[in-house]
């Protein structure tokens, strides 16, 4: 397995995947029909850095991001968008990819916010991830049924 | 809309260009500039407006019924109609922080999101020095659901920025009469105010 930088092409892909994956909020579709706009702003919008990861064989299996970066504050966003075939091996890329990101950009800590029934983020981060929140009943998952949203941390002195 | 827009000491007030000179002070004053709306930016009363219109769809100066003066602005920001939540964003002016009235606004603002616009969940946000400035009223009413631990930089230190819930399940219970300590009769939910009426 492998990552490396996300190009426009890659837009293709992302949108055929982006219902069926495991995923983070800003990542989630939520039911919305993704055009080639919506796309494009999801991988180039607010985005600091960002990877895919593919199999030897040239395969996607997941895209990594860091948004929504506050230099204030030290704060971001971290987006995440895997096939949970490929749990274990994107999990060890995406400890990479962390460390990089919190060594080059003045973030203190970084957020990943998702669906609870949408992505397992303790699979992917393991102790990595503090849980620092549930809301609940937030998301719509039909009439009177909603799923809550799961917050949680990752510090900068846990990565690097 | 069908909800009162009217409190004993608070109106709401559509957001108007004439509102735009008292809120820009607000929003400038010391101890205010690093927290919302303008979260330590600087510009313009013209960005200022463009700002403002940009960040939400639903927003209302908050003025004194003794003397039409803006005292703070409301707005539902992140609206998420598909699950009918939003969060809340507020500011007041910053002398009157220690009075307790100017929360009216508030309570009026909630109560539109719930009865007039039908959202099902309300979102505050607030940095642990903004929180203790409420006081307990906070955890009394809303529901604490997430501690982003030393978030935001605020006077040169990292602070908590705790997210509170309030669903309109709980709302409809009658909480806005027990906040307000005002019984609504039946029928005063079709008054308008004449504001919002023009």
């Amino acid at each position: 397995m492998r990552r490396g930088d996300v190009v426009p092409r890659d837009a293709e892909w992302v949108a055929v995947v982006l219902e069926r994956w495991d995923r983070s909020r800003r990542l989630s579709l939520r039911g919305r029909t993704p055009s080639p706009t919506m796309v494009a702003g999801l991988l180039g919008e607010a985005v600091t850095a960002q990877n895919a990861v593919w199999t030897d064989d040239g395969f996607p299996v997941a895209l990594l991001q860091v948004t929504n970066v506050n230099s204030r504050d030290g704060t971001g966003e971290l987006a995440l968008l895997a096939d949970a075939e490929h749990t274990e091996a994107t999990s060890q890329l995406l400890a990479d990819f962390l460390s990089e990101v919190f060594d080059r950009e003045p973030l203190r800590k970084l957020c990943i916010w998702a669906v609870e029934d949408e992505l397992d983020v303790p699979s992917y981060l393991g102790s990595l991830a503090c849980p620092v929140g549930r809301l609940v009943g937030h998301e719509r998952r039909g009439p009177d049924r909603y799923a809550d949203m799961l917050v949680y941390e990752i510090w900068e002195e846990d990565v690097t | 809309m069908g909800v009162p827009l009217s409190g004993r000491r608070v109106a709401l007030e559509r957001l108007r260009r004439q509102h735009l000179p008292a809120l820009y002070e607000i929003a400038t004053a010391d101890g205010v500039n690093d927290g919302w709306p303008l979260c330590g930016r600087t510009m313009d009363p013209v960005e200022f407006e463009t700002y403002l219109w940009r960040q939400s769809s639903v927003q209302f100066a908050m003025v004194r019924q003794d003397s039409g003066e803006p005292i703070g602005l409301v707005q539902g920001v992140s609206e998420d109609l598909r699950s009918g939540a939003v969060d809340i964003a507020v500011v007041v002016a910053p002398r009157l922080w220690r009075a307790g009235w100017p929360l009216e606004g508030v309570v009026l603002f909630a109560d539109y999101l719930f009865s007039g616009l039908g959202y099902r969940k309300l979102y505050f946000s607030m940095p642990g020095s903004v929180r203790r400035r409420v006081g307990r009223a906070v955890d009394a009413i809303l529901a604490l659901e997430c501690t982003l631990t030393r978030h935001v930089l605020i006077d040169g230190d990292y602070e908590d920025l705790s997210v509170f819930s309030l669903h309109r399940d709980r709302w409809d219970t009658g909480l806005f009469s027990q906040v307000t300590g005002r019984i609504v009769p039946p029928g005063v939910r079709d008054r308008v105010a004449d504001s919002d009426r023009a």
